[in-house]
């Protein structure tokens, strides 16, 4: 293996003409996330109109004791992990049968975009009356059509199912994106690996393993990121399907923060939870870089 | 913008808003310090709102609203107040009923709607034994769903027991309002079985949804979704839907939405509070509509005749054209009856009711999933409300 990078004179232009860009997101994106931060150790009640003193860490430990702290973060974990696993799986068997040359291909890669398309909240609704205990489709098959059950369930109100439910919408509308970042990454592996191994003996299995998945490695860094905030943030699906219930099967700490700003009208908390959210993220993203080390951009070689 | 006719000269610009991003809307909106003149306003929400500043009492700014006083239904006549002052107008008004299926009663061979809350337990369970419905009883308690308290409480209340006390204090002891209530719903769910355990993923439609196709026999829910139950285009039970008093003492829970005016109508001078004013009458109190001098509660008999929303006010319910319109689904009479008997539950006026909320329906929702036993889910109920009420002092 060996790597190229480019001249001192191509770096100094690299740098100088994304510096605008970099500075400007920086600052969009760190901004709230400082303040935020701030507001965090502030007491921020919207029934204390105009006193936001510093409390330090009452906020934090506010949250900690509260009655849904616990079941929020065990939710979260279990959500994302699920919904990382699973996108992970199921987009890469996708790209992968999408990535060979058959008929009609092409209009399955565009088709199979539809759920990323559709907002978040309109998918919701929809998924709701999917799942209607009394008159949902879903039950309609698995009585009438596929007979698995003989009553209708309730997906969405029976804690052994409930946290299944909100995850399968999640896993339904995040592969799309997943599916076309592994197909981008396909096309970016040289051929002429594929062919150097075929020559070599090594078999379908052996080609996969020692030559797509190194070669992927960014884009499963990217994909795992990227789904790891989605899961952590989402809150759509909880919030219309189950409203964090049944009891709390379903809370999670994107319900919890809304709840906090929006329905106890305190911000502080709400912006601590925030930063706990966005520590879980971090603590993941951390995790990623570690276990799946990739070569620095500029790599080219082989 | 749009501008109305029919004498009332009046330009309004207005936000239209989904009900489920109503709320948070306006909180990012009076944050963002967005020009608002009339917010409309739920119970649940009125005293935050009032300390943050936001509403303001407005027979501070216009005495003659407290003209209206007399006319409003009592129970929405204390909602609406604050301090002791008048903080708004109705627009939705409303109260808890109990609704029972005439026709499958006549096939289970019940005679009459249930005078207490066990009885009504005992005809969940003869309408269970004769194989008519597995499970009579539903309820919209998914968790978050704007009617859950209402309903609970008026259970509650219709044992003619507060759920507070004098100090504030919750009262969950045995023999309490609230105990014989758990203990109710423990029951129905867990021992009779008649209490339908999907009761926890509900919404007001559902439980109406499905009392239309009679998968339940009983509703209890807001008046207004009587009005589509029997409703004959869309419902396989229409005209069977009959009204009963709350069983026991046939108290029940009335709420209310209400357009109140802001601080920054205040702030923008005299003026603005005429047009703010101006927009709360039209919307809740008496206007002028045909220029001929006579004033009439336009918007809210409007909605009452086409809609069958209920108003919170006295003289609409002896209105002959509502009586006409509300006949063809409800007998307007027991309704009225009912309406009487509500009260106010003036926990909502608590600081910390929103905050306490979402745990008492989580205990709610373990006890129909027998996770936790009465004792243990009001002690809990209870814990949150003591801590969130310190926290508010």
């Amino acid at each position: 293996m060996s790597e190229t990078s480019g001249t001192p004179s191509d770096t100094k232009f690299g740098i100088t003409s994304t510096l605008p860009t970099v500075a400007f997101l920086t600052v969009l994106s760190t901004a709230p996330l400082l303040y935020a931060f701030a507001l965090s150790f502030q007491k921020y009640k919207l029934t204390s109109p105009g006193q936001h003193p510093f409390i330090f860490l009452e906020n934090y430990a506010k949250v900690v004791t509260s009655y849904h702290f616990t079941a929020a973060i065990t939710n979260t974990l279990i959500f994302t992990v699920g919904a990382v696993v699973f996108v992970f799986l199921v987009s890469l068997v996708f790209s992968l049968v999408l990535n060979e040359r058959f008929r009609g291909c092409a209009w399955l890669r565009i088709l199979i975009l539809i759920p990323w398309a559709i907002p978040e909240m309109a998918s919701a609704l929809v998924w709701r009356w999917i799942y209607d205990s009394h008159f949902g489709v879903l039950n309609a098959i698995l009585v009438y059509v596929v007979p698995v059950f003989d009553s209708y369930q309730s997906w969405l109100g029976d804690p052994r199912y409930a946290m299944a439910a909100i995850l399968f919408p999640q896993i339904w509308k995040e592969v799309p994106l997943c599916v076309l970042l592994f197909l981008t990454g396909y096309s970016t592996i040289p051929q002429s690996l594929y062919e150097a191994a075929k020559i070599d003996g090594a078999n379908a299995f052996a080609r996969f393993k020692r030559i797509t998945i190194p070669m992927l490695k960014p884009i499963i860094q990217i994909v795992l990121v990227y789904e790891t905030i989605m899961g952590i943030a989402s809150f759509a699906y909880v919030y219309i399907l189950t409203g964090g219930g049944p009891a709390d099967a379903t809370t999670t700490l994107s319900w919890y923060t809304f709840m906090a700003s929006f329905s106890f009208a305190d911000f502080g908390q709400g912006a601590a939870i925030a930063v706990f959210m966005s520590v879980i993220s971090l603590i993941f993203i951390v995790l990623y870089f570690r276990l799946i080390p990739t070569r620095r951009f500029g790599a080219v070689g082989v | 913008m749009y501008k109305r006719d029919k004498g009332i000269d009046l330009e309004v610009k207005i936000t239209d808003v989904p009900y489920d991003a109503y709320k948070s809307s306006v909180i990012s909106r009076m944050q963002a310090k967005t020009k608002t003149d009339v917010l409309y306003v739920e119970d649940n929400w009125m005293s935050i709102w009032d300390k943050a500043g936001w509403i303001v009492p407005i027979e501070d700014h216009k005495p003659e609203i407290k003209d209206y006083i007399p006319e409003l239904v009592p129970a929405v006549r204390e909602a609406m107040t604050l301090h002791g002052k008048l903080y708004g107008l109705p627009y939705y008004c409303d109260n808890i009923i109990f609704m029972y299926n005439s026709a499958l009663y006549d096939q289970a061979g019940i005679d009459e709607p249930p005078k207490t809350w066990d009885e009504l337990s005992e005809h969940c369970v003869k309408l269970k034994d004769k194989g008519i419905l597995d499970r009579p009883l539903g309820f919209a308690w998914k968790r978050g769903e704007w009617t859950f308290e209402d309903v609970l409480f008026s259970i509650v209340y219709s044992r003619g027991k507060k759920p507070i006390d004098e100090q504030g204090n919750l009262m969950v002891g045995s023999g309490s309002g609230l105990y014989d209530t758990f203990k109710w719903i423990a029951d129905a769910a867990l021992k009779y079985k008649v209490l339908d355990p999907k009761s926890v993923e509900l919404v007001c439609e559902n439980v109406q949804e499905t009392t239309k196709v009679a998968q339940y026999a009983y509703s209890i829910l807001p008046s207004y979704f009587i009005a589509a139950i029997n409703d004959p285009k869309t419902s396989k039970v229409a005209g069977q839907m009959k009204i009963a008093m709350m069983p026991e003492k046939g108290d029940t829970v009335g709420f209310m939405r209400m357009d109140s005016m802001s601080m920054m109508a205040v702030e923008g001078g005299s003026d603005q509070i005429d047009a703010a004013y101006a927009l709360i009458e039209m919307l809740g109190g008496k206007v002028d509509v045909d220029g001929d001098g006579t004033k009439e509660y336009y918007t809210a008999k409007q909605w009452a005749i086409k809609n069958g929303l209920p108003f919170g006010i006295q003289p609409l319910f002896k209105d002959p054209e509502i009586i006409d319109a509300w006949s063809k689904w409800v007998d307007v009479g027991a309704l009225g009856a009912q309406a009487a008997k509500s009260v106010f539950f003036e926990a909502k006026k608590y600081l910390w009711w929103e905050d306490w909320r979402p745990a008492f329906e989580t205990e709610v929702h373990k006890l129909i999933a027998g996770q936790v036993s009465v004792d243990d889910a009001l002690k809990n109920v209870e814990a949150e409300w003591n801590k969130l009420k310190a926290e508010a002092k």
